[in-house]
Parts: C-alpha cells; sequence; structure tokens
C-alpha cells in the first residue's frame, strides 16, 4: 500500500489528533468495496478477508490496544476506545468477527485467572501470531442451563504425563471451524453437590487428536457457528485454567467481556444504519405517515440504548468486573430487543424487495441494510449469551428480588 | 446557575417530605374528599422553597435551572402529589422570560414563596392561540377561549396565550380572583390534578398584565412542560413498579407467591428494562435542556414520548398483576393509572413529539 506510515497510537493522548490519524489510517486501509468482496467470496473469502483485516489492525497495534502493556497492548483508555469505535463506524470498517473471543474473552480470563506461562504462551499467540480462538461452552443438552453441561474431563496419568481425557460434545462455538484454540468448558466432578461446583475450564488446542469441527448452517445461510465433537481428546493437565471445579466461577468472567465494548461498536452502527435507511426509505415507506411515525418511534430507543450503554462503559471504566453488573444485564436485553424490532420493521417497510434473496455480508454487522438477513441475525442477540428469556428471569430474581 | 447544588440530596430532601405528607394512603383519602389541592402540602412546598428552585436569586428564588426542577417533578409524580407544582413554575418561567422587571418583582417573589399559585395556558407548539387581543389607549382586551390550563382553577395567577390582530403572539396575566374572571374547572379522571378553561368576551384589563411573548419563549416553556410530565411519568413509573413487586412477592396463591409464576415475572421484567432506559433518556434530556444544547427539543420529544407511553403500558400492566384488589379504588393502582392516561395526552401526545423526532431527525437523516 502506497502512501504514508500512519501510528493512531503515539497520538492516543490526544483524543483529537487521535481520531484524525485514525480516520486517515482507516481511510487508507479500507477497501471501498469490501463488502461486495465478502458478499460474492463465499466462507473462505470471509476467512482470508478477516485475516487480512486482523492484518491491517495488527500493523498499527490497534488489534490489542486495550490490553495492558506488560501484554503488548496500549492500555488504551475507555474514551480512546470509544472515539476508536466511532471512527470505525463512521467509516465502516469491517468488524473483526473472527478474532473476538481471542481480543477479549481469552484476555479477560487470562489476565484475571491464567498462569503467567498460559499469558505468555496464548496471549502472544494472538498479539503475534493472529491466532483464532473459539469458545466450547453451550452443549446441545446445556444452553440457557449452560451449568448442566456433560462434556467430561478425567485426570489420568498417561505416558508419566499428568493429562485430561475429554468427552462430549459442544454446540454454537463461533468460528470453531477456523479456531485455533478453544476456552472449554467440561466437567470434573460428577458428584459434586451443586451442578456449578463440578466444572472446570481449560485451553483445548483444536489440532489434538479427536477433535472434529463440524460447522453449523444456520437461518441466515452462512456458518458462523460450530459444533465441535470430542472423542477421547488427551490434553496436557497444566491446560486447566484455575484450579479444578472452579471453572463455572472463572467462565463469569469470560462471558461478561463481551458486553460492554462489542454492544457499544454495533450501536454506533444502528445510529448511521438509522439514518442511510431513512435516506433510503424516503420516496418509499418513508411517504407514509404511519410507516414514518412507527420508524420516528426507534430513534428514543437507539438514543436510550446509547444512553445506557455510556453509562455502562463509565462503569466498567471504574470497575471493570462490573461487565456483569445490573446495567449490562439491562443493555443487553434491551439491545437485543431493539435490534430485532428495528430490523423487523424494515423487513415490513422493505416490501417484496426485501424479500429479494441475498447473499449475506459476513462481518459486516447486525445492521448490513439487507433487511431480511439482518432480522433473521438479529436472533443472535436475543438467543445467544444468555436469551432475552434467562435475562428476565435474572432482573425479575436477582434484581427486583422476586421469588424463584 | 449554582453549579454546587446537590441534585441528589435535592432529590433525597423532596422524597422524604412527600413519603411522609403524601403516601398514596394519603392521596387516597385525600381523593375520597373530592381532590383538589393538598392544601397542608402546598403550604409546606411553599415554606420548604420548591416553587422557588428556578426562580431567579433576586426575587427570592434559587436561580436554578431544568435539571433541578426534574427531580421534583419526578419525586411530585413518584408520589401522585395533587399540588400545582408544574402549573406554577411553568408560569413562574413564563414571567422570567418575557416579564419586564416591574412584572417579575410583582408575582415571581410570591410565587417563590408559595403563596401565588400560577397556571398557564398551553405553549404555542402545542396549541394556537385561541384568545385575540386588541389593544387601546393603556388597556388591552380580550376575546375568545383560553382551554386546556392545567390546575388553572386552583391558580391566582393565570398566564394566557393570545394573538393580536397582525398574528404576533402575547401572553397576558389575568388574577381570576381579583379580577373577578370565572374559570371554569373540568374535572379529570385523574383526581390529582384538573384542567380549566377561561372563557373571554371584551375582558377589559390594565396594559401592565401583557408579556411579551414570541416563538422562542413559547418553545422554551413547551421544552420545560414536557420534560415535567416526562419526569413526573419516570417518578410514578418507579414507584407503581416498586408497589407491584412488593405485592407479586407477599401474594400467595396456589400455595406460592405469584410473584415466582415466570409469565409474570418477565412482565415485570420488561417494565423494568423499559424504565432504565426511559430514565436515563429523560435525565438526558434534562441535562441538555438545562444547558441550552441544540439538540434539546429531539432529545426532550424522545424522552416525553417513551417516558409517558411506558408508564401507560406499566400502570395499566400493574392492575392486571394485582388483580381483583387492583380493581377497587381503595387500592393506589388507579391514580398511577389515571396519572399517566393524563400525562401521555398533556403537552403533546406520544404521536405529536414522534411527529417532531420525525421532522427534526429523521427528515433531516433521510436528506
Amino acid at each position: 500500500m502506497a502512501g504514508r506510515h500512519f501510528d493512531p497510537l503515539a497520538h492516543c493522548n490526544d483524543l483529537n489528533a487521535f481520531r484524525a490519524e485514525v480516520a486517515a489510517w482507516l481511510n487508507a486501509v479500507v477497501p471501498l468495496n469490501w463488502m461486495e468482496r465478502v458478499r460474492e467470496g463465499g466462507e473462505k473469502a470471509y476467512f482470508e478477508f478477516q485475516r487480512q483485516w486482523f492484518g491491517c489492525l495488527r500493523a498499527v497495534g490497534l488489534h490489542a490496544a486495550h490490553w495492558p502493556r506488560e501484554w503488548g497492548g496500549n492500555e488504551l483508555s475507555l474514551r480512546a476506545q470509544v472515539a476508536l469505535y466511532e471512527e470505525f463506524a463512521l467509516a465502516n470498517a469491517p468488524f473483526t468477527d473472527m478474532f473476538t473471543i481471542s481480543l477479549y474473552h481469552l484476555p479477560a480470563t487470562l489476565f484475571a485467572h491464567g498462569t503467567p506461562e498460559q499469558r505468555d504462551r496464548y496471549l502472544t499467540g494472538v498479539r503475534d501470531r493472529a491466532e483464532v480462538w473459539c469458545q466450547g461452552f453451550s452443549e446441545p443438552g446445556a444452553g440457557s442451563d449452560l451449568a448442566s453441561l456433560r462434556t467430561r474431563a478425567e485426570r489420568q496419568t498417561r505416558a508419566g504425563q499428568d493429562v485430561y481425557v475429554i468427552n462430549g460434545q459442544k454446540i454454537w462455538s463461533s468460528y470453531g471451524m477456523f479456531a485455533d484454540f478453544c476456552l472449554l468448558l467440561a466437567r470434573t466432578d460428577s458428584n459434586a453437590p451443586k451442578k456449578q461446583a463440578g466444572i472446570s475450564y481449560f485451553v483445548l488446542d483444536m489440532k489434538t487428536a479427536g477433535v472434529t469441527v463440524r460447522p453449523i448452517r444456520q437461518i441466515t445461510g452462512e456458518a458462523e457457528f460450530a459444533e465441535i465433537f470430542l472423542d477421547e481428546v488427551v490434553i496436557p493437565a497444566e491446560n486447566l485454567i484455575g484450579a479444578e471445579n472452579d471453572g463455572w466461577r472463572i467462565a463469569q468472567s469470560t462471558l461478561t467481556a463481551e458486553r460492554g465494548i462489542l454492544i457499544f461498536e454495533y450501536s454506533l452502527r444502528l445510529r448511521y444504519a438509522i439514518a442511510r435507511d431513512a435516506a433510503r426509505g424516503k420516496d418509499t415507506w418513508l411517504r407514509d405517515p404511519a410507516l414514518a411515525q412507527e420508524f420516528a418511534g426507534f430513534y428514543p430507543r437507539a438514543r436510550a440504548l446509547s444512553l445506557l450503554i455510556r453509562r455502562m462503559l463509565a462503569e466498567i471504566e471504574t470497575d471493570p468486573r462490573k461487565g456483569g453488573s445490573e446495567l449490562a444485564i439491562y443493555t443487553k436485553l434491551y439491545w437485543g430487543t431493539l435490534l430485532q424490532d428495528y430490523n423487523g420493521f424494515l423487513v415490513r417497510a422493505g416490501g417484496l424487495e426485501a424479500q429479494f434473496l441475498t447473499q449475506p455480508v459476513r462481518c459486516g454487522g447486525l445492521t448490513t441494510g439487507d433487511y431480511m438477513y439482518d432480522f433473521l441475525k438479529s436472533y443472535s442477540w436475543t438467543i445467544a449469551g444468555g436469551s432475552s428469556e434467562v435475562m428476565r428471569n435474572v432482573i425479575a430474581e436477582r434484581f427486583l428480588g422476586l421469588p424463584r | 446557575m449554582d453549579e454546587t447544588i446537590d441534585l441528589e440530596a435535592l432529590r433525597l430532601g423532596i422524597r422524604d417530605v412527600l413519603r411522609a405528607e403524601c403516601s398514596p394512603g394519603a392521596v387516597l383519602r385525600h381523593i375520597e374528599n373530592g381532590g383538589g389541592v393538598h392544601e397542608k402540602l402546598w403550604k409546606e412546598a411553599g415554606s420548604l422553597g420548591w416553587t422557588s428552585l428556578a426562580v431567579p436569586e433576586e426575587f427570592g428564588g434559587l436561580g436554578l435551572g431544568l435539571d433541578a426542577l426534574a427531580v421534583l417533578y419526578e419525586e411530585a409524580g413518584r408520589a401522585v402529589a395533587p399540588v400545582p407544582l408544574l402549573a406554577t413554575l411553568l408560569g413562574a418561567d413564563i414571567i422570567v422570560r418575557t416579564g419586564s422587571k416591574e412584572q417579575q418583582a410583582r408575582w415571581l417573589t410570591t410565587i417563590a414563596g408559595g403563596a401565588t399559585r400560577a397556571a398557564v395556558s398551553p405553549p404555542l407548539p402545542f396549541a394556537p392561540a385561541e384568545v385575540a387581543l386588541v389593544q387601546s389607549d393603556g388597556h388591552i382586551v380580550l376575546s375568545g377561549t383560553a382551554a386546556a390550563i392545567l390546575d388553572g382553577a386552583d391558580a391566582d395567577l393565570i398566564l394566557i396565550l393570545a394573538a393580536r390582530s397582525d398574528g404576533g403572539i402575547v401572553r397576558v396575566a389575568i388574577e381570576p380572583h381579583a379580577d373577578g374572571i370565572p374559570v371554569r374547572r373540568t374535572s379529570t379522571w385523574d383526581m390529582t390534578r384538573s384542567v380549566a378553561s377561561v372563557e373571554f368576551s371584551a375582558l377589559k384589563l390594565p396594559a401592565n398584565r401583557l408579556l411579551s411573548a414570541d416563538i422562542a419563549s413559547e418553545d422554551a416553556v413547551a421544552i420545560h412542560a414536557a420534560i415535567g410530565i416526562a419526569a413526573d411519568a419516570i417518578g410514578g413509573a418507579q414507584q407503581i413498579l416498586d408497589i407491584t413487586v412488593e405485592y407479586l412477592k407477599s401474594r400467595q396463591q396456589f400455595g406460592r407467591p405469584i410473584g415466582s409464576f415466570q409469565g409474570l415475572k418477565h412482565r415485570v421484567a420488561n417494565h423494568k428494562v423499559a424504565l432504565v432506559a426511559d430514565a436515563a433518556l429523560v435525565a438526558s434530556a434534562a441535562a441538555l435542556a438545562a444547558g441550552n444544547d441544540r439538540h434539546a427539543t429531539a432529545e426532550v420529544s424522545s424522552a416525553k414520548a417513551q417516558a409517558c407511553t411506558n408508564y401507560v403500558n406499566l400502570s395499566r400492566d400493574a392492575i392486571q398483576l394485582h388483580g381483583g384488589i387492583g380493581f377497587t379504588a381503595e387500592h393506589a393502582c388507579h391514580l398511577f393509572l389515571k396519572r399517566a392516561r393524563l400525562n401521555e395526552v398533556l403537552f403533546g401526545s406520544g404521536g405529536w413529539h414522534l411527529q417532531r423526532v420525525l421532522d427534526l431527525v429523521i427528515r433531516d437523516l433521510a436528506a
């Protein structure tokens, strides 16, 4: 790529300069037609594009800028992260979907519970070698009731080595088919008094013998998720994260890592989507007073969402463990519902045209402008990461104190 | 504006007084006895300086902004308080914005002290001026009907919106008792408040009752009015949600508290989330308005539409969640539902405010 050398992080203490440098850099590196390229290329093109985009970020250190300095990050302040994502949204930059677990969940888990060796090995792998991580939490029989998971990890000694032997099945692992490693929950004590108490947390190398991955074709036509079959998979005992049987507690720090900045990024894109969709509809459905007013009704909800997110980010800034706070739960439920309502409205307003089959724009986010695709995809926020129903139970029981 | 005011301290102070003087039970008894202004509470509001919050310091007030008033309105809403705080403070706002020094001295001091209760006909964005004004040598003459005046029948001072023959608008101060002008009260289902109208047939008043007004001042008062109602809705919604949750915990049927049924849990969870979001929106609207931010109007309309619509949703479901007891007059549920339904239509309906969002924001985005 011709042109000057960009170094946004050199300006991260001056927010305006940082913004300007990020914007200039984005302008130079984001291919104008990236959405079309990804749309036409299918899964392989997606995988390559994700790696290429991650490489762009890595070249200027923005991929892990939010990490602590000792792990090669820049400890980018939350305000600077906010500015960064605002510029991404403004430039309609691609998402780094495939690296979400690598960049957020893995470090959140290892910073809190990993050994120095684990941090060194795996964080370096993400930072320097773009290793892709997936999450092996859900099982066919353990979705909302995650703690009832049945994949077993049995501690044994084989050839003089301490190992765990793992058998079971995982499901809904995002990008599992592209992953180098997996954050795995498995049961190490079937006789624990509470089902949460017998679970341990592991690192699984996806190249280990006995690991089989099968992509799951979803209602949008694409396959983001995978099933992982584990058949007599032997992993070294040092792959245990934290103490044996302490996995449930550790998993909480993993699960809360994604709330916050990810929803923030999506909400910014929603703001631009509202403008785009209004412009698109201005000569058609926006002329219908009833539809126009219904559409206007999304604006207050989008504003309220931004305000909730800002508040949540401020909370996280003072205490990173607040990712699982009351406000984070409200925000997740509010966001999922709003996203689905919004995209559902556009399918209706968009008429027959919205029914024309399109190829998905992978890593294009949740408001790509293909209304039916976006609507179908919105279930990922009302089902995954704690379904809306589970969120409602949590709100009613934990926050409002209603009896179980 | 005094930056040192601690809004949370203000809130807790107001809440304590209202909890003691204006419990739901007390409001129910007050209504049984015919409703109207709760005189004891009004007196207390005056002596505690609530009516002086936004009055400039030179007239005995605290000179605070809309963010502080929003706190007062929210707490009044929580208590479904039968006192004309919003009406009076809207009156003060008009006088502050458009009155001469003499007019301000004449009325603001007694408003601040709680001796004068004010009311206003709806600001221009919500309704055109239906009263015609003719000016002639030292006098003004009013003709027509001023309607939809919130708490107007209990006011000592009403600021009427009137139009000159050239189409320009003005505000006219009438003192119904002193002037001997009959004010017709229309009782509303929400008996904590009422509306009123005044008919003028060539009523002659001295010219010093005339206050200048323009679109800018009317817009500002409209924002105040909408925030007042939106904040009232947030407070009321919080209170009726608390009452409902407590009931779901204590009411036993089928051998268990009904709050353990998921069909009910999810409904209150939805109300809770909507309330948290709306409260953030109203707080933001009040802060933007207090700072005269150029985005304030859209934010206020967003907040008014959302907060009032969801207050209705919550308070109507609260009766259903209470079952039979919620249908009785002796239970507080209906106070909130009735207040919510009046809020919904006061100072711009949800549809009106969404239309404004459409005009101010969406059309702009689409262009």
